[in-house]
């Protein structure tokens, strides 16, 4: 027996064919199309080669790059798929009304996204936050305040930046559930993104922090390559990881058999990859956590990720968050109309100073933290009554900036009268104004009022003239929110025609209704 | 080259070509659900080859074998009686003497935390009756009215078993995809069963209808995932991002069989939760050419794969009662048994089943 063994083994070796000695002839090289970061995988290919006879040749690519590329199947000649998920593949996939065999597809090793931040971050986030657990929405809130600039993929190219982007769109809608159409609400993450600094891939994002490591003060990027960043040196300040409380989008690195005539070259790989050996191998070289039982993982692996945050299960709600994503690089302009007709004066008026307080950084709920003023916003306030009483435009560039607004809003000076559909013309006007002056900005417009409109044109009137094709603004959505004794009916039919809709505060609050409502589209 | 060497006799025992590996070993390719697993354990591989045979299995889901061409497979090997009944309808003539070999129940396995948080609820009862027990018995009519009522793992007190941490994910048992996995449509059946009352549909309407009542049960769980026994035996802190996922005692109590041997011993914190009422799932061996025939009758008979078996954690399908095998085995190595089996559902007929998944599922095809 001995013998055969050695014999079998050293024939095998000579052969460097997969199938055995004397059988079908080698089928040695596979090409790949992998997810960029699986560059770091190159040390362990020459030693899968050496065992089992296949030779892969990686291409590299963004992981959402690569999965728009692979469909419809048949147009991407490459034998195998290696993707950070499989995931945005499979939607499409589904989608396409692909109604075949799927690819095989086999889970090889896992990583998370996470933040890694200079220590100094660390501790200034760990301060603020619950318990010291530090969640999403503390993130966002730094961001939005201009302390946290960091570097992340694309979504639209990288799987990285496309997990990330789930990630935190999920902990932001907070259902504890997979994110819905009605749950991707672009105004929850501005905060968060305005201080990202993109790039392509997570290969180029490691670079970008690499070379502008003064400039920055972290990234967003799988646990595993920001753990070998750390690893590999050379940075100045190594990074702290942190892992938000809210959980995790796991990616897990199957591999797809594309070119089903290279099946057995495709099962040895497998094999190969998922041998606990290797697994130990791939875990002590690339951080990624293992796949399979009875692998121990290394020091640095033995950090709880919390519960999942799951990947949608409609492509819908992707495409949606990637639609949203593409706005969160242009600057936000939103234009506050605001009813200041006597019905405000007491409690009301109470209640909106308490709403802009909390847009400008005193709401320290989850939510808050996600909806407040960010960075780089331009914020107008237009006062109404009969007529327009007052109108202030703030750029935000520092919090002062946001006093200024709070005091403007605070003062109690009523006017008479209540012309809600004047006043949103105005709206249009200055939106159409700012449109003007730079024509890439986001601009929406949000309309609160208390009262029935009482002068100036109907709502039938203002939407008879925004129906002209030459309307100022015509584009720009209305929210509205309505509050007191006003026309529910009206609010929402002006709101929807524009594209926008309508939250109605008094079944809520105002402070609630600002949050919600905070339209970026 | 010693290391080399022996990485070759790794790589001959797991392809099974040790023992004869010039001559006359027969090739049977199979399609399976999870089942498949089996072929690919190390022994089983080992025992096989000793009778000249190697088994080359695809495992794509037992639901998604009948999309497959089945033309040139020698035998399918589905987890449960639905898909293989479907199978048989759809091989004709193809297909010879089938064989059910073992059995296991479908479990819902979690993790201490949880099992202790649903205990404090009265959801479920620790078999010993105390927090070490690996068992759970659980009430599905209380587990499922949290989960309709969209609890956080928060509001059940997570945070006492948990050192203090919240978690707000919804209470939710995931399940591998409906349209490809035996597990997900049979627990998609217990849930049937128990909010229809204590009964499954009778007719395709009533089971449309439930099934739409019951989608919101049972979908809250993002892109289902095809490795849930694999992902929850792995690295504890991935397996934990998924709190509670349906598998099959099998593939739990193979894990502990193993544990069993090692100094660390068993592992107290992976537990199971057993429904109420459960469905015991019968993975069916179709053969579809003379090969495959050949292998069934194997698989029947021969005394090292059928203590393989049992060491793999399933109940041997006999006349004398099923788990018998497998108690003596846990026994000998001081596993605790799992709790006895009460009662049973009557599963569905197909019609039904389909309808049942059509509603809650949206299926390719």
């Amino acid at each position: 027996m001995s013998r055969l063994r050695v014999l079998g083994a050293v024939c095998l070796l000579a052969a460097t064919a997969l199938t055995g000695c004397g059988s079908d002839s080698p089928e040695d090289e596979l090409t790949v199309l992998a997810s960029s970061e699986l560059v770091d995988m190159q040390p362990l290919l020459d030693e899968l080669r050496e065992d089992t006879g296949v030779r892969l040749r990686l291409d590299y690519q963004g992981t959402v790059d690569a999965s728009n590329a692979l469909v419809p199947l048949g147009r991407d000649h490459h034998d195998l798929a290696w993707l950070s998920t499989d995931s945005y593949f499979q939607l499409k996939l589904a989608t396409s009304g692909h109604t075949g065999e799927p690819p095989l597809s086999k889970h090889t090793m896992v990583s998370s996204v996470a933040i890694g931040v200079k220590p100094a971050i660390a501790t200034a986030l760990r301060a603020g936050a619950v318990n010291g657990q530090v969640s999403w929405a503390d993130i966002a809130e730094m961001a939005a305040t201009g302390q946290l600039r960091f570097a992340m993929a694309d979504p639209r190219h990288s799987g990285s930046g496309l997990t990330a982007l789930i990630g935190v769109a999920t902990a932001a809608a907070a259902t504890g559930k997979p994110l819905r159409p009605e749950d991707v609400t672009c105004d929850r993450l501005h905060g968060l993104f305005s201080g990202q600094v993109a790039a392509d891939t997570s290969q180029d994002v490691l670079e970008a922090y690499r070379k502008n490591e003064g400039g920055l003060d972290g990234v967003v990027n799988y646990e595993s390559t920001l753990l070998s960043l750390n690893a590999r040196g050379g940075l100045r300040t190594p990074l702290e990881i942190i892992r938000p409380k809210d959980g995790a989008v796991l990616s897990e690195y199957p591999v797809l058999l594309l070119n089903p005539a290279k099946r057995r070259a495709y099962d040895a790989v497998v094999e190969w990859l998922l041998r606990p050996d290797n697994q130990r191998k791939i875990m002590a070289t690339t951080f990624r956590r293992a796949v399979t039982a009875d692998v121990e993982p290394i020091e640095e692996l033995r950090v709880p990720i919390g519960t999942a945050l799951y990947f949608p299960d409609r492509q819908e709600v992707v495409d949606k968050l990637l639609t949203y994503y593409e706005s969160q690089s242009k600057t936000r302009d939103v234009i506050f109309v605001l009813d200041y007709s006597g019905s405000m004066r007491g409690a009301s008026i109470a209640a909106l100073r308490s709403a802009f307080e909390g847009l400008s950084g005193a709401d320290t709920s989850d939510s808050g933290k996600f909806a407040r003023f960010a960075n780089g916003e331009q914020v107008t306030v237009v006062r109404f009554a009969q007529g327009i009483v007052g109108e202030q435009t703030v750029a935000v560039t520092k919090p002062a900036d946001l006093d200024a607004l709070r005091r403007f809003v605070a003062v109690e000076d009523f006017g008479e009268g209540t012309a809600v559909w004047a006043a949103l013309e105005r709206g249009y006007q200055v939106a159409a104004d700012h449109l003007r002056e730079d024509p890439d900005r986001v601009v929406s417009v949000v309309l609160m009022t208390d009262g029935l409109n009482n002068a100036g044109p109907s709502a039938e009137d203002f939407l008879a003239k925004w129906s002209a094709p030459d309307f100022p603004a015509r584009a720009v959505r209305t929210y509205t929110i309505r509050f007191g004794e006003a026309s529910a009916a009206e609010l929402d039919r002006v709101a929807t025609t524009t594209g926008g809709h309508m939250v109605d505060a008094t079944a809520t609050s105002l402070s609630t209704a600002f949050k919600e409502i905070r339209g970026c589209d | 080259m010693s290391v080399f060497a022996v990485g070759g006799v790794i790589l001959l025992l797991v392809t099974g070509n040790i023992f004869v590996p010039f001559e006359g070993t027969e090739e049977i390719e199979g399609i399976t659900g999870s089942k498949g697993a089996f072929f690919n354990d190390e022994t089983v591989r080992r025992e096989l080859a000793s009778h000249h045979i190697k088994v080359h299995v695809t495992d794509v889901g037992s639901r998604s074998i009948l999309g497959h061409d089945l033309a040139n497979k020698d035998f399918a090997f589905p987890s449960g009686a639905p898909a293989a009944k479907q199978i048989r309808a759809k091989a004709g003539a193809q297909v010879r003497d089938p064989v059910k070999v073992f059995t296991s129940p479908l479990v819902l396995a979690t993790f201490r935390e949880f099992a202790e948080t649903l205990r404090d609820r009265g959801i479920v009862e620790s078999v010993s009756g105390d927090s070490t027990s690996m068992y759970y018995t659980l009430n599905m009519k209380k587990f499922l009215d949290q989960v309709a009522g969209g609890a956080r793992w928060s509001d059940l007190g997570i945070q006492q078993h948990n050192g203090g941490q919240k978690i707000d994910n919804v209470v939710v048992a995931q399940t591998s995809d409906f349209c490809s996995a035996n597990s997900a449509a049979g627990y998609l059946t217990l849930v049937a069963h128990d909010r229809g009352g204590g009964k499954v549909p009778t007719d395709v309407v009533a089971a449309d209808k439930l099934g739409r009542d019951i989608k919101g049960l049972l979908d809250g769980q993002g892109r289902t995932d095809d490795a849930l026994a694999t992902t929850y035996l792995s690295d504890a802190n991935v397996a934990r991002t998924k709190p509670i996922v349906v598998i099959y005692e099998h593939q739990y109590l193979e894990h502990q069989i193993k544990r069993a041997a090692r100094p660390a011993g068993l592992d107290r914190d992976r537990v199971l939760l057993y429904p109420d009422i459960q469905l015991i799932a019968e993975p069916e061996f179709i053969p579809l050419s003379p090969k495959g025939e050949e292998l069934g009758k194997l698989l029947n008979s021969d005394e090292n794969l059928r203590v393989r078996a049992v060491e793999l954690g399933y109940q041997l399908n006999t006349v004398q009662g099923d788990g018998e095998s497998l108690n003596r085995l846990l026994d000998d190595k001081h596993i605790p048994a799992p709790p006895q089996i009460k009662s049973t559902v009557v599963a569905p007929e197909l019609a039904e089943l389909e309808a049942m998944i059509k509603a809650v599922s949206s299926c390719p095809g």
